[in-house]
């Protein structure tokens, strides 16, 4: 039964796209008094996208209250958790195409483009359910978070006017949910970047924002939900750092705020920053965040940008060492695994060798086992490079802990 | 049923929205038989191969279904939008796998309790547990 809803929308989809393709072929657009749809065609549209809404919504909110109440798991359960996975697959496909379709003849649809919010809204709408539920690798596949996240990408792309409602939404459920900072991120790399990654922009500057007074205390703002928003700042560094270097200045100032896994976030983001512009004054070639397009990793790629991304290494390292005295063990210890990491990827500079041993010696002093071990570690990689680079050290230990 | 001379289809708060103007839906259409188990699930074939020529049309025919020249039927008749309305609502009350099957676990401990013996072919729970099976 769901399949011919399905059969519908995914047939309304192909029709919007055959006429631009027949557009296409004619050798450019028509003119707009015979390229907008009729009423009846956006009325068919509307209907069938809601219908196909609620469905998706009934298949979510019984799969709520079900794995709520659900304790033991036996082969009928297993049986049935199958076809709800089945039926939320092809609802979900059958809204990625309408949405992907909507998004790209939204002049075909709408006069003068301007979309009608209520509908367009719609697939983001059911796409949040969907992605609260997707917390491992599993379930991910089971909720069909690909598709989720490819309606919200597309949905970002065509509709400027929906950013701020998708940031709140994104920003509520990484509050929310753990497994959310690296749904997001995945998110962020997913849509367009031409001009510009806005919406990843967006959220770094979400993320700099927040209210970090409330979450202050033991549980290291686990109450206010920053524990679980902090893990998107390095997963996003990870995997676009040129663009988190270029707002980092949004990010920096939480290196004074009192949750620690914010701090320890933002330790692990910097390294991953001076890891990537290690490796592409390395090998420009590997330069993969800047092939992806954005407006100002094209401004960077002349000469003066060059120096530019040296003197933000350096600021970045200097930040590194200073942050070896945080406050917080858990702190302490993600910078000096920055610092291993680095050394393992061989992107610390050799004038910074020195200052990295000196500070990994004076860490071996520290009062917490954690450290000691991470600065144990630091302090032999260093070390081992620079006998290979042929820069023979004599390192000393003068400190009194031992 | 929608005027479509208006607005069309405006999208409604929630699913129950559609049971009031201006869409004034059914939870069935007036044709729908709930005699009995089989007719049934005979009227919802009927929806469904409804649904389905529609959708054969939309195929063939494409973006011309839309164009409103006079005396041709408009592809998104209120037939239509009853029939997908009737099958949302279905979904909706269909009861939930895990609810059934937790449901039919407490009948049959309970029944079982009292009377152990075999259950009798008219009784609820005989017809649960078809349904189930």
């Amino acid at each position: 039964m769901i399949n011919v809803l399905c059969q519908a929308v995914k047939g309304l989809a192909s029709i919007l796209d055959e006429e631009e393709q027949e557009a296409d072929d004619a050798g450019g657009p028509l003119p707009t008094s015979h390229v907008v749809v009729s009423q009846q065609f956006r009325d068919a549209v509307a209907c069938h996208l809601y219908m196909l809404f609620s469905v998706l919504f009934i298949i979510e909110s019984e799969t709520k209250i079900g794995s709520n109440l659900k304790s033991g798991k036996n082969r009928t359960d297993s049986q049935d958790t199958d076809d709800v996975v089945k039926m939320r697959t092809t609802c979900s496909e059958a809204l990625l195409d309408a949405t992907k379709s909507m998004a790209r003849n939204r002049h075909r649809l709408w006069t003068r483009g301007v979309p009608d919010e209520s509908v367009v809204s719609l697939p983001c709408r059911i796409a949040y359910q969907m992605l609260e539920g997707a917390t491992g690798v599993l379930a991910r596949k089971a909720c069909s978070a690909d598709a989720a996240i490819g309606i919200i990408a597309a949905t970002v792309d065509a509709y400027d006017f929906l950013l701020g409602t998708v940031l709140a939404a994104l920003m509520d459920m990484l509050h929310s949910f753990e497994h959310m900072a690296l749904i997001c991120a995945e998110l962020c790399c997913a849509v367009s970047e031409k001009p510009t990654n806005r919406l990843a922009v967006e959220l770094i500057r979400e993320v700099g924002r927040l209210d970090t007074s409330t979450a202050s205390g033991a549980d290291g703002g686990k109450a206010s939900g920053i524990k679980f928003v902090a893990p998107f700042i390095h997963e996003l560094a990870l995997r676009r750092p040129r663009i988190v270097l270029s707002n980092i200045s949004h990010l920096l100032p939480h290196l004074d705020s009192e949750p620690y896994n914010l701090r320890s976030a933002i330790v692990t983001a910097l390294g991953h920053i001076v890891e990537y512009i290690g490796k592409i004054g390395q090998n420009p070639e590997e330069d993969k965040d800047s092939q992806s397009g954005t407006q100002d990793s094209d401004s960077q790629r002349a000469g003066p940008s060059s120096l530019n991304m040296e003197k933000s290494r350096a600021t970045l390292l200097e930040i590194l060492l200073v942050r070896s005295h945080d406050s917080s063990s858990y702190t302490r210890s993600a910078v000096l695994k920055t610092w291993i990491g680095l050394s393992l990827s061989e992107t610390i500079p050799i004038s910074q060798i020195h200052a990295v041993t000196e500070m990994a010696i004076d860490r071996l002093q520290d009062k917490t086992v954690m450290v000691r071990k991470q600065a144990l570690q630091v302090s032999y990689i260093p070390s081992a490079i620079r006998l290979l680079l042929g820069f023979p050290i004599q390192i000393t230990h003068t400190g009194s802990f031992y | 049923m929608i005027s479509t001379t208006t607005s069309g289809f405006p999208i409604p708060s929630s699913l129950q929205d559609l049971e009031r103007e201006p869409y004034n839906l059914l939870p069935y259409p007036h044709d729908f038989d709930d005699g009995d188990e089989a007719a049934r699930a005979d009227s919802f074939s009927a929806l469904v191969d409804f649904i389905d020529q529609g959708n054969q049309s939309l195929l063939s025919d494409g973006i011309t279904l839309f164009q409103n020249y006079e005396g041709q039927p408009l592809w998104l008749q209120n037939d239509r939008i009853q029939a997908l309305y009737t099958l949302v609502r279905f979904v909706e009350h269909q009861v939930p796998p895990w609810l059934f099957s937790f449901f039919f676990a407490m009948c049959l401990a309970t029944f079982s309790s009292f009377c152990p013996c075999r259950l009798p072919e008219n009784s609820l729970l005989y017809r649960v547990r078809l349904a189930g099976a």
